[in-house]
């Protein structure tokens, strides 16, 4: 170091005393294994989201009062359009580099949420959630479900046709509520959709409060990470309960993160420049009353969407209440995922009768409840996105879309349960043929023991 | 210095090979684009003892020699009839629209619309059309399309189409066995006479409901969305959910072969293990095993 700089840095810590926090800072323990880096990916994901998506609020208007828009795009040009979509088609047509900027944002939300996705497999597969982690894997938890109603908010802002409709669906779920549905969905929509309220409140959602807890909680999560330490793989001659194994944040891990991320800022640069992923223009304003048959949610709500498709539409009028197929597909269904996801690592705990703490990572067929319960969730989560696809696979094989539904309700309904049942059993029994195994094993090494005393005897 | 070593002729040959292609391939492009342009300015004079034997050869198998139509030899169903007489639907914009667009005579099932395969080019057409008008007293016209105004064309579209075409047109379903083809890559005149006419599972749309100038418009956004498809680099103008969570699948993927890539260490980080740090995780008895009691403490 130059004399200069080493002066400013002795100065520096003369008055802050930052060296010792600093060393121990920078030797700070990785363990390695590419599925670690999955949470990364989400990290800097959210990162670029931020980045990017603080330039488009310079742009955005959180209105849908109709104004005039008179910019570069022909279609529009001195029609009255909904502000919302307005500041969109400037943003996209007239602003320099918005259109870029629009399918970054895009493409990092899609990136963040399929990262987040992944990681929280990796965890849930490789039992990090265990003990003593329980309580950041629920922080996990949280960070998910705030991922995915940024995610949905983010895909009702440019409110185009697209975009009006999941509004709209997400406003009869709301009413459809038992009991309170009518007041919830008054609450948050301001009145009747569609409302004015609506693109205001979601707008101020999406910028402020949701990004400043998503932020702050992932401090929280990487606060429990450094401060619990990161599980590592088994590694054969170490210890890994009481001594983990890595690589140090300086200069090895940093180089391993900025090279991910500098990666990962090109690939999304080129999905933006390749993949129309935000484009709206021809979709169209929002209009009540008009939707394409092209109406989807984003791939994260498919398993909704699918449920929604799979159910008859049906109403149950018990004597103060009205169950109806949207509740069921929107909130309950849902709600069971979600609470099986929270209550998994203590049902672990009480099947298996497992106390004290856990550092190493297992093969998810080692733990044959973890095995079939988590693998068959996931497929069930799988073919109810897969049946939101219904038409354009109907489309793609030819075979009528009732057939298709049929399929899919039938597959989410067996398939599920006997994929889980399948694999409990069958790691159960790999674990069998494992401890017979060993036991064999030390039998003979005891009789070849026996043999050579035998012989000198 | 030896100024053409091998290596440096093979060199310029496969350079020179480049160029002539290059120039070849522009030439025949440029060629190409006159004779499209030119081909319509031929008027067209119809033959009707051509379109005779087309009708035998291509429609009477199912349609019936008499047009009547009945019970069809390969497939199950009745093909019906072609005679205005007993079918008021058919019209002359009716038979231009299943030609053109390739739906009959069928590429496979002719109840399934997804497969086309265009046989009859614009003279035999018009041939065949002359015959049947002719022989089966056949009505109507071949509608003029006039200009119109994309911006119309998208409120029109919306209002009347985008439920079973999809907001761009892109087709999807409109129903059981009811597969939607694109608009957007069809003609005007084929837009035109699908309004009117309604085809199979189609709606017929009246004057009253979609005027003239509205057709037109709606030919307008529909080239709106051609030209966007076209400065696309993958060529589709706007995805819709689900082909965007094909192109998700694909980011992920990238992304997972990307920390693959970077995850497998002595590509990156060519430190042998011995190198890697070791920390004690906490001050737990020698020997205790993954069931130790708490060592939540500092190290
Ligand atoms: C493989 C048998 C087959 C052949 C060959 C065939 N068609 Fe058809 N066509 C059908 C069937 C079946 C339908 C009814 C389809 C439906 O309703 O979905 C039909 C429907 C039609 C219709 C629409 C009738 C209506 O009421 O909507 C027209 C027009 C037509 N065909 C004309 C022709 C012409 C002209 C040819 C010869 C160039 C031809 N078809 C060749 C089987 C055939
Ligand atoms: C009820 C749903 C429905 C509506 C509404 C509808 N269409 Fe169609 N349309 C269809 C179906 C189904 C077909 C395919 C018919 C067949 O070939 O079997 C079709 C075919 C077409 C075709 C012919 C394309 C081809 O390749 O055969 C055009 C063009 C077309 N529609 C345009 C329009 C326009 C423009 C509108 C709005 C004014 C519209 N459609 C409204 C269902 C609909």
């Amino acid at each position: 170091m130059t004399p200069l700089f080493a002066l400013l840095f002795d100065s520096i810590d003369d008055r802050l005393r930052l060296r010792g926090a600093a060393d121990k800072a920078v030797n700070k323990v990785f363990p390695h294994h590419w599925s670690f880096l999955l949470g990364e990916v989400a990290l800097v994901s959210l990162g670029i989201l931020v980045l990017t998506g603080t330039y488009l609020t310079f742009f955005y208007r959180g209105s849908s009062e109709l104004v005039t828009y008179n910019g570069s795009l022909e279609l529009y040009n001195g029609r009255m359009l909904p502000a919302a979509y307005e500041s969109v088609m400037r943003l996209s047509y007239d602003v320099p580099g918005g259109l870029l900027f629009r399918r970054l944002h895009r493409g990092a939300s899609h990136l963040f949420i399929a990262a987040t996705v992944l990681h929280m497999l990796r965890i849930l597969f490789t039992g990090a959630f265990r003990t003593p982690r329980e309580f950041n894997y629920l922080i996990g938890i949280v960070l998910f479900t705030l991922a995915l109603a940024e995610g949905f908010i983010g895909y009702s802002l440019p409110y185009d046709s697209l975009a009006g409709t999941g509004l709209r669906i997400a406003y009869s779920t709301a009413l459809a509520v038992p009991l309170v549905g009518p007041q919830v969905a008054y609450w948050v929509f301001g009145g009747e959709f569609p409302t004015g309220d609506v693109i205001p409140r979601f707008y101020v959602l999406h910028v402020m409060l949701l990004p400043a807890l998503l932020l702050g909680i992932t401090g929280v999560h990487l606060f429990f990470l450094v401060r619990q330490r990161h599980t590592q793989f088994p590694r054969r001659g170490i210890d890994g309960h009481n001594f983990i194994l890595g690589k140090p944040l300086w200069p090895a891990q940093f180089a391993e993160t900025v090279t991910l991320s500098l990666w990962m800022f090109g690939l999304l640069a080129v999905a933006a420049t390749v993949v129309p992923w935000s484009d709206v223009a021809l979709s169209g304003p929002y209009v009540p009353g008009e939707v394409g048959n092209n109406a989807q949610p984003d791939w994260f709500m498919f398993w909704l969407d699918g449920m929604l498709r799979m159910l008859p539409a049906f109403e149950i009028d018990l004597p103060g209440v009205t169950i109806s197929a949207l509740f069921v597909a929107g909130l309950v269904l849902p709600g069971l995922v979600f609470g099986a996801l929270i209550i998994y690592p203590w049902l672990e705990k009480r099947w298996y009768r497992l106390d004290g703490d856990w550092h190493v990572l297992q093969n998810p067929l080692d733990i044959p409840l973890r095995a079939g319960f988590g693998l068959g969730t996931f497929l069930a989560v799988l073919l109810m996105s897969a049946a939101a696809t219904s038409d354009q696979l109907s489309r793609i094989t030819g075979i009528p879309i009732e057939t298709v539904l049929w399929f899919f309700r039938i597959t989410t309904l067996f398939l599920p349960p006997l994929l889980g049942f399948a694999l409990a059993r069958w790691s159960r029994r790999r674990l069998d043929r494992r401890d017979l195994e060993v036991a064999r094993r030390e039998s003979t090494e005891s009789q070849e023991l026996h043999g050579v005393v035998a012989e000198r005897v | 210095m030896q100024v053409s070593s091998p290596a440096t002729s093979r060199a310029l040959t496969g350079w020179a090979i480049v160029l002539v292609a290059a120039v070849a391939g522009l030439a025949g492009a440029a060629a190409a684009g006159a004779a499209e342009q030119e081909a319509p300015l031929e008027p067209l004079v119809a033959n009707p003892d051509n379109g005779q034997l087309l009708y035998a050869q291509q429609c009477a198998r199912c349609h019936g020699a008499d047009g009547r139509g009945g019970p069809m030899q390969e497939y199950e169903g009745i093909a019906p009839s072609l005679r205005p007489d007993d079918n008021p639907n058919i019209e002359v914009a009716y038979l231009d629209l299943v030609f053109s667009t390739g739906r009959m005579p069928p590429a496979g099932s002719p109840y399934d619309n997804r497969t086309r395969e265009v046989v009859l080019d614009e003279q035999e057409r018009a041939d065949l059309v002359a015959w049947m008008a002719d022989e089966f007293d056949i009505d109507g016209e071949i509608p003029e399309v006039a200009e119109g105004s994309a911006a119309r064309g998208q409120q029109v579209w919306n209002a009347n189409c985008s439920h079973c075409h999809g907001a761009t047109g892109a087709g999807g379903v409109a129903g059981a066995g009811a597969w939607t083809p694109s608009v957007s890559d069809k003609s005007a005149q084929t837009i035109a006479e699908a309004i009117r006419v309604g085809p199979f599972q189609m709606p017929q749309f009246e004057a009253g409901q979609i005027s003239d100038q509205e057709i037109a418009d709606v030919v307008a956004f529909m080239d709106e969305v051609q030209v966007e498809a076209d400065e696309q680099i993958l060529g589709i103008p706007e995805l819709n959910p689900v082909f965007a969570s094909a192109f998700v699948f694909l980011l992920a993927l990238a992304a997972l072969f990307l920390i693959g890539v970077i995850g497998s260490r002595p590509r990156w980080f060519p430190t042998p293990p011995e190198d890697l740090r070791r920390e004690r995780r906490a001050d737990v008895p020698a020997g205790a095993q993954r069931r130790a009691p708490a060592d939540r403490g500092e190290s």
